[in-house]
């Protein structure tokens, strides 16, 4: 849904922006270009106006593109604010699912915005253009019921002259009708000319049949309601009512031209003067946009006069002018261009917009999991004053029975809780102070996720076991907590060593336990190696702890392969404004899966 | 059928009937000419898309030609226009419009009589 409102203000704005380019360069052509070509330019801003075709770097998409990032850095941070901030009071009960529902409603209401722009907008399209038809109709249906067939020869043989002129081949119907002032035609494809009910000449009559043939020869009504089209669904433009405008007064001062250029120089002020018969006379139905009239108004008229009289034909030079001017507006049709909904055809974008906005949903879930991990259970290994201390901590106290309190170094009260494994040591004196400790450190140096209701699953005294036999029983056991435990007391070779013997035997689960160990040069060296061998597991366990340069250096590579699979591994652990410069490059590159992960992940 | 053919369509009507209730359009420009009338084609056009839509006439493509076929004949055409003229004139008084005729003329007496026999014919 956004992306068409998108789409559609980018087209207002291009249409403006060629709109007001041609009215600027007015004062340039005016009294040089024929007419007829000041007519039809207008069909170009129109289609401006109406066709979203454009291609790659245009000026309005590439605003239309600004536009976006300053929106998405304006609306991701406060989508990850609102959870964090209400989570403190509600945490312990049900964090999951108030999470969720909150996560909903700010989901929600950006979609709603451009739900509710869109049924405006296309309620008031749709409003106005039933109204003009229904304007039309009427007048329509009013003239009709006034009509008199004309069915003296001498005027249809009038008419006929004129329309073999013209090469028109089929009968153009001509009426008479006492509700009108002035001559006007009427219909799209069988057109009628209708005459006012008032005795005129043969001279008069050819001047007029000539205009109105030329406006039914021209689709002038057609072309006029595409202009209506446009303003149906511009209507929020005033730009497109200026347009509107103008097509209306060069639409006559075109047919005069052509009518002086059929009848000959001689005719100029005969049909001057027929034209100025008519102005006297208004009619009493208005409705300029039902149909093509032959004189709209008195301020009108005055400049379609000055034009008749002034009407040489174009020599060959302003031929070729005009010609390359033409080309150049053309240019600037397809530079100013329109936002393009990135690189899908059009039917597919309403489906593809669907279900990147349910795919939204998954991924702002998953983000509010993360933003969770405050009630996470977490669950960790430590060696401490030669007891291992297996803790894990953000628990739901009740199934514990066992618990007792615990007064921190900074004074504040902890509950802790035991499991049935553990239970024993609450007496004794030495667990319980090493316990104590091992909190005031964790708490101090403020562990990711902060610890609150934390419970002890295990706890021996290995001050008097063999170390390394302990590690070796503990890995064999497959007690990771224990290991990693342990772990710390290794010296660097001892710890690769380790390192080479997890990594051979594929136990992913010690190796993430003893990772958190590594410097960097060594997880750049596993991580390589994971990659080459295809031990993906590995090697998303590495994206933790790796440098964003690491991050970086990986997901060029992949772009570069044109594997997105891997590079949308990466994209969660990239910077928000690099996954930016990404979305970007991979617009400009048109590589279409690429845009499609980045911005699942940005939106 | 309220409609009215205005008299140059009837002038187009006529050709139809004259040539056994259809005709080319060739066929009439051709009899059009010989009235030595200045008819133009477009004009000519114009009449018979008239009288098609007033439903006297029908288009029947015989190629890329048009063959104007008379949906009613002369004779009820007469018939649905004396109708109309009576009610309009005399309000439907045939006794009027007989005396009309008589008195001026239009009618003689014999004229009367042998009309006389023809409808106490048809009645036996």
């Amino acid at each position: 849904m956004s992306e068409f409102i998108k789409i559609l203000l980018s087209l207002s704005v291009s249409g403006a922006l060629l709109l007001l380019l041609i009215l600027g360069l007015k004062p340039l052509y005016k009294n040089r270009f024929s007419r007829r070509w000041q007519y039809y330019i207008w069909i170009v801003v129109a289609l401006r106006f109406l066709l979203p075709f454009t291609h790659d770097t245009t000026i309005v998409g590439s605003l239309f593109e600004k536009i976006d990032t300053a929106v998405i850095t304006n609306e991701i941070p406060t989508s990850h604010n609102v959870p964090v901030a209400v989570n403190p009071d509600n945490s312990k009960s049900e964090p999951a699912q108030t999470n969720r529902e909150i996560n909903a409603t700010t989901l929600r209401e950006p979609f709603n915005k451009y739900v509710c722009l869109f049924f405006i907008w296309s309620a008031l399209a749709l409003v106005l253009f039933v109204r003009k038809v229904t304007v039309y109709q009427r007048f329509i249906q009013y003239i009709k019921a006034g009509n008199k067939e004309v069915s003296d020869i001498k005027i249809l043989n009038l008419l006929s002259d004129c329309e073999e002129k013209l090469n028109i081949k089929a009968g153009v119907e001509l009426c008479q009708n006492a509700l009108i002032n002035s001559p006007i035609m009427i219909g799209f494809f069988r057109p009628s000319i209708i005459l006012p009910a008032k005795e005129l000449g043969s001279k008069e009559l050819s001047y007029i049949f000539a205009h109105e043939l030329i406006h039914y020869k021209r689709k002038d009504m057609f072309y006029k309601w595409l202009i209506e089209i446009a303003a149906c669904v511009h209507w929020f433009n005033p730009f497109v009512y200026l347009l509107g405008k103008e097509v209306n007064r060069t639409c006559e001062l075109s047919c005069d031209e052509a009518v002086v250029l059929i009848l000959g120089d001689k005719t100029k002020r005969e049909y001057g003067d027929m034209l100025i018969s008519f102005v006297r006379a208004d009619n009493q139905y208005k409705s300029s946009l039902a149909s093509v009239t032959l004189t709209e108004g008195a301020e009108q008229l005055k400049e379609r006069l000055g034009a008749i009289m002034e009407l040489k034909k174009k020599s060959k030079s302003i031929k070729v002018i005009t010609a390359i001017f033409t080309f150049s507006l053309c240019i600037c049709f397809a530079a100013a261009g329109a936002y393009a909904a990135p690189g899908q055809p059009e039917e597919k974008k309403m489906q593809e917009q669907e279900q990147s906005e349910q795919r939204i949903e998954e991924s702002e879930i998953s983000v509010s999991e993360d933003e969770n991990y405050k009630s996470i259970y977490t669950q960790n290994g430590y060696f401490y004053n030669s007891y291992i201390i297996e803790m894990g901590w953000n628990v739901y106290g009740d199934e514990y029975s066992d618990q007792t309190e615990l007064i921190l170094k900074d004074g504040s009260v902890m509950k802790v809780y035991f499991s049935d494994t553990s239970k024993d040591y609450i007496a004794d004196k030495g667990a319980i102070a090493t316990t104590t400790e091992l909190l005031s450190y964790l708490k101090d140096i403020n562990t990711y996720p902060t610890i609150e209701t934390p419970v002890i699953t295990k706890i021996v005294y290995a001050g008097d076991e063999d170390m390394s036999a302990l590690r070796e029983e503990f890995y064999q056991d497959g007690d990771v907590y224990g290991f990693s435990a342990l772990f710390s007391l290794l010296d660097e070779a001892g710890q690769k060593e380790w390192y080479q013997k997890i990594y051979d035997a594929d136990k992913v689960a010690f190796f993430s336990a003893v990772i958190g160990y590594m410097d960097n040069d060594l997880i750049s060296v596993y991580a390589d190696k994971a990659e080459q061998d295809g031990k993906t597991n590995f090697f998303s366990a590495f994206l933790n702890y790796m440098q964003p340069d690491m991050i970086k250096q990986y997901a060029e590579k992949y772009y570069a392969a044109d594997d997105v699979s891997r590079f949308a591994v990466m994209i969660p652990y990239m910077a928000e404004k690099e996954q930016q410069d990404w979305l970007k490059k991979a617009q400009a590159d048109k590589k279409n899966s690429f845009f499609t992960v980045l911005s699942d992940n940005l939106f | 059928m309220a409609q009215q053919i205005s008299e140059s369509e009837l002038v187009l009507m006529k050709i139809i009937w004259k040539n056994g209730g259809t005709a080319l359009y060739s066929v009439i420009m051709e009899e059009l000419e010989k009235d030595k009338s200045e008819w133009k084609n477009n004009t000519v056009l114009t009449l018979l898309s008239r009288l098609g839509e007033k439903k006297f006439l029908k288009v029947k493509k015989i190629g890329r030609k048009n063959e104007y076929v008379a949906t009613v004949t002369e004779a009820e055409y007469q018939t649905m226009q004396t109708h109309s003229f009576l009610d309009k004139v005399y309000g439907g008084n045939v006794k009027n419009l007989v005396s009309t005729l008589l008195r001026q003329d239009i009618l003689s007496a014999d004229e009367l009589k042998e009309i006389e026999t023809f409808w106490r014919k048809e009645n036996e």
